[in-house]
């Protein structure tokens, strides 16, 4: 299913001229400047290419003909495309002078023997401009110093398009690209019919920098225990090489290319791609839900389309049957394990969305808090120091999931929370903020199936949660009475009084009565702390884990707590 | 022939890897014929009999969850066999092997994407290939072995890992929770053993859970 949706997915951009999908025999590659030449192949300059985003400039992504340069000490040139050391001769802080000629050698070579066969203006003055070149004269020419390592491709003087993109060089690629006349055939399972079937899967799924070249495969055999019946490689899952092509690189649009700063999400070591059935707005903005960057222009129809879906309706314009695909990937070694594969509908996540916003909405702490917390956001609450890196690995895909077809979180995402809440109790800042909040009436309400609010909920008779809220109010009267502590009741004891109320609350309450004595509103927290003790018979000895999450909403609520009206007898 | 037997297997897991998916595992929606058939044959078969899988019911709906799993990368070599049955030398891959670097040299994690709580009914006949033709002897041993729970391995969901239990249906198949059509793309179908193994597909649709595994939509 999964390779299938991908084939239907390149067939659908092929289509699309914007996509600028590379037809087979071609790949993307990103290119950082041209060698520009004159009709008679003189060189004229060499030209930057690369687009200017800010103060970086990024190489174009460009459709070349070839696959990407596999790894390795060899000298393989391209045709038409490649490095400086192949293209010109030059490498900037070369240790290997040696090797940089030889492999501009090599390109020469290679094209200059083609030379009869194409019969082509662009490609006469290329050969020309190659047989005159020295690569001594690259010193010449500063810019080579900055693009050294990219990749270059040639243009004609005068001319809009690149060299490759010349019609005739075009035919003459697609003629002479290797046949497969010697590759067994066999049955697709892509396609469903007799073909002759890929040893490898080309070309690499880039984009995982966890991955040997930044780039994995999503079908390998490459070891011997995972190979069966005595096939090797590809004959263990046949798969035709067209079909391999298109999947692969529809896979690398959505991981690496063009659209994957919209349609891929990084969540902990997890890498999620999705794509709908057929062009649709959505493509745009639904990767902001998960992971929000910088993309001002989409937010409105963000909030948009998030605000319709919580409130349980359809948003603008969009067809609710367009199907959706979502592909959750991680590196593992050379290889990319499938984490998760969703198919739904645009209706169905919609639904999944707007009720995942709906368990997670708490009141926000200051009004800053982002109505709609993405889930990188909250997922960092659960990681040591608050680092990316330390998201527990399993986590992200499990939340991801849930998030999606509305299941309940993963089983560990309460223990994490607590932990880090208990571990993050003495600190400048609160070890509940917003975000853990949310989660935690998330899991509370979805896992527990718990009736939790979002606000401060006073007729809520759970004794955790009168606890959270009682210990909230000790930390407030506390911080009235005495002006900076060295240590709050926060951070020597919300553990304890969390895990075993009885042995603390006792204690706190005897220290409470100082602190109303001392504080300038005193009374009037002693009167909050009995109505919240009013429904307390007793103090348990120890609360569960959900009950310690209730605590731990209690205890946020009551600290949001900003009464909207004076209070009538004042 | 006309005897056809209905069981309903039901498990924790289940993994029916598919073949493009293999290094990190992907199952299958649902249970392929081939593995009907494995199950099958775990509690009766005879070399004179061949299992034919007609339907496959499925009765849960479809989750999936994710494991991960410390796997060997390297098959025992044939010439390290060879000595220990020749020369008696000891015979092992040890998973946490390290080579002169420390580095481990075997160790593979592999991540898996395998099926929750399935339930199945399968539907299926067998055919007599040689010796005498009474369907009855067959039909009796399995019968009474299904009802027993006699095997003679565990049967299996696609791994080994994940073990079957197995009940026989007298009456009419259980309803499936699942409704709707859906056309879960090309599945294997089974292994050509007469030809070299080859892997056939077939169209798979579900029709409200029940999967037909005619076997004239096979492809190969």
């Amino acid at each position: 299913m999964i390779l299938q949706a991908l084939h239907s997915l390149y067939d659908r951009l092929a289509q699309d001229e914007s996509a600028k999908v590379p037809p087979f025999g071609y790949s993307t590659q990103k290119i950082a400047f041209a060698i520009v030449l004159t009709a008679e192949g003189e060189l004229v300059q060499i030209a930057d290419r690369r687009d200017v985003e800010g103060k970086r400039r990024i190489p174009i992504q460009l459709t070349v003909p070839g696959q990407t340069k596999p790894s390795g000490s060899g000298v393989n040139p391209c045709f038409l495309w490649d490095t400086t050391q192949y293209l010109l001769g030059y490498k900037k802080d070369d240790d290997k002078p040696k090797r940089t000629t030889g492999a501009f050698v090599a390109f020469r070579d290679k094209h200059l023997a083609l030379k009869k066969e194409i019969a082509c203006p662009a490609y006469a003055a290329v050969c020309q401009f190659l047989e005159a070149w020295k690569p001594a004269d690259a010193a010449k020419h500063p810019l080579l110093a900055e693009v050294s390592g990219g990749f270059g491709v040639f243009q004609i003087l005068g001319e809009r398009r690149y060299v490759q993109d010349d019609p005739v060089i075009q035919e003459w690629w697609v003629k002479h690209l290797p046949t497969d006349d010697d590759e067994d055939t066999g049955f697709c399972l892509i396609t469903g019919e007799r073909l002759p079937i890929a040893r490898l899967h080309e070309p690499a799924i880039k984009g995982f920098p966890d991955c040997p070249s930044s780039s994995g495969k999503l079908v390998s055999f490459d070891k011997s225990a995972f190979r069966s019946h005595g096939k090797e490689r590809g004959a263990n899952a046949p798969v035709s090489i067209l079909a391999a092509f298109k999947y692969c690189t529809a896979l690398n649009v959505l991981t690496n290319g063009a659209r994957s700063r919209q349609q891929r999400i990084q969540i902990g070591d997890a890498a999620t791609v999705f794509w709908t059935e057929r062009a649709s707005p959505i493509e745009g903005f639904f990767g902001l839900v998960f992971d929000a960057r910088e993309d001002t222009g989409q937010n409105e129809s963000l909030r948009l389309f998030l605000e319709a879906a919580r409130d349980g309706k359809m948003p603008g314009d969009v067809d609710p049957n367009l199907r959706f695909y979502i592909l959750g990937l991680s590196p593992n070694a050379a290889r990319l394990a499938v984490r998760f594969w969703h198919i739904s509908t645009v209706e169905d996540v919609s639904k999944k969305i707007g009720g995942y916003f709906r368990d997670i909405q708490v009141c926000k702490s200051r009004d800053t808090d982002p109505e709609f917390p993405t889930l990188q956001q909250l997922l960092r609450e659960t990681a040591v120091l608050r680092k990316f890196d330390n998201i527990p690995p399993l986590l992200a895909g499990a939340m991801m999931r849930s998030v999606l077809t509305g299941l309940p979180f993963p089983n560990n995402l309460l223990p994490v929370l607590l932990d880090r809440i208990r571990a993050e109790q003495a600190g400048e800042y609160s070890n509940v903020n917003y975000f853990r909040a949310c989660l935690l009436k998330g899991v509370l309400k979805r896992n527990n199936k718990l009736e939790v609010s979002m606000a401060l909920d006073t007729n809520n008779k759970d004794k955790a949660y009168l606890l959270g809220r009682l210990f909230a109010v000790l930390e407030r009267t506390q911080a009235e009475a005495i002006n900076k502590p060295n240590a709050t009741i926060r951070d020597r004891f919300y553990g304890s009084a969390s895990a075993t109320p009885c042995a603390v609350f006792p204690v706190l309450l005897r220290l409470v009565q100082h602190h109303v004595s001392k504080a300038e509103y005193g009374d009037f927290r002693d009167r909050e702390i009995a109505a919240i003790l009013n429904d307390v018979q007793e103090f348990p000895k120890r609360l569960r884990m959900e009950e310690q999450g209730l605590f731990a909403l209690g205890y946020y609520h009551q600290r949001q707590y900003r009464p909207t009206s004076k209070p009538k007898e004042e | 022939m006309a005897y056809g037997v209905k069981l309903k297997v039901w498990g924790d897991y289940a993994c029916f890897t598919r073949p493009e998916m293999k290094v990190e595992r992907v199952s299958y929606d649902v249970m392929t014929p081939s593995a009907a058939r494995g199950i099958l044959e775990a509690i009766y078969w005879k070399p004179e009999i061949l299992w034919v899988v007609d339907r496959i019911h499925v009765l849960n709906p479809i989750r999936f969850t994710n494991i991960r799993r410390n796997e060997v990368s390297e098959v025992v070599r044939l010439k390290n066999v060879d000595a220990a049955m020749k020369r008696g030398e000891p015979l092992a891959l040890f998973i946490d092997e390290t080579d002169d670097d420390g580095k481990l040299k075997y160790r593979q994690q592999r991540a898996a994407m395998v099926l929750r709580d399935v339930a199945y009914v399968i539907e299926a006949h067998f055919e007599i290939v040689s010796g005498e033709h009474n369907d009855g002897k067959h039909l009796d041993q399995f019968t009474r072995r299904a009802r027993e729970g006699g095997c003679y391995h565990r049967p299996y969901f696609g791994c080994r890992e994940f073990p079957v239990n197995f009940a026989l249906v007298e009456a009419d198949a259980p309803a499936s929770t699942l409704k709707g059509e859906q056309d879960l793309g090309w599945m294997l179908h089974d292994l050509d053993y007469g030809n070299s193994r080859e892997a056939q597909f077939f169209r798979a649709r579900m029709k409200d859970g029940v999967l037909d595994c005619l076997r004239q939509e096979v492809k190969s």
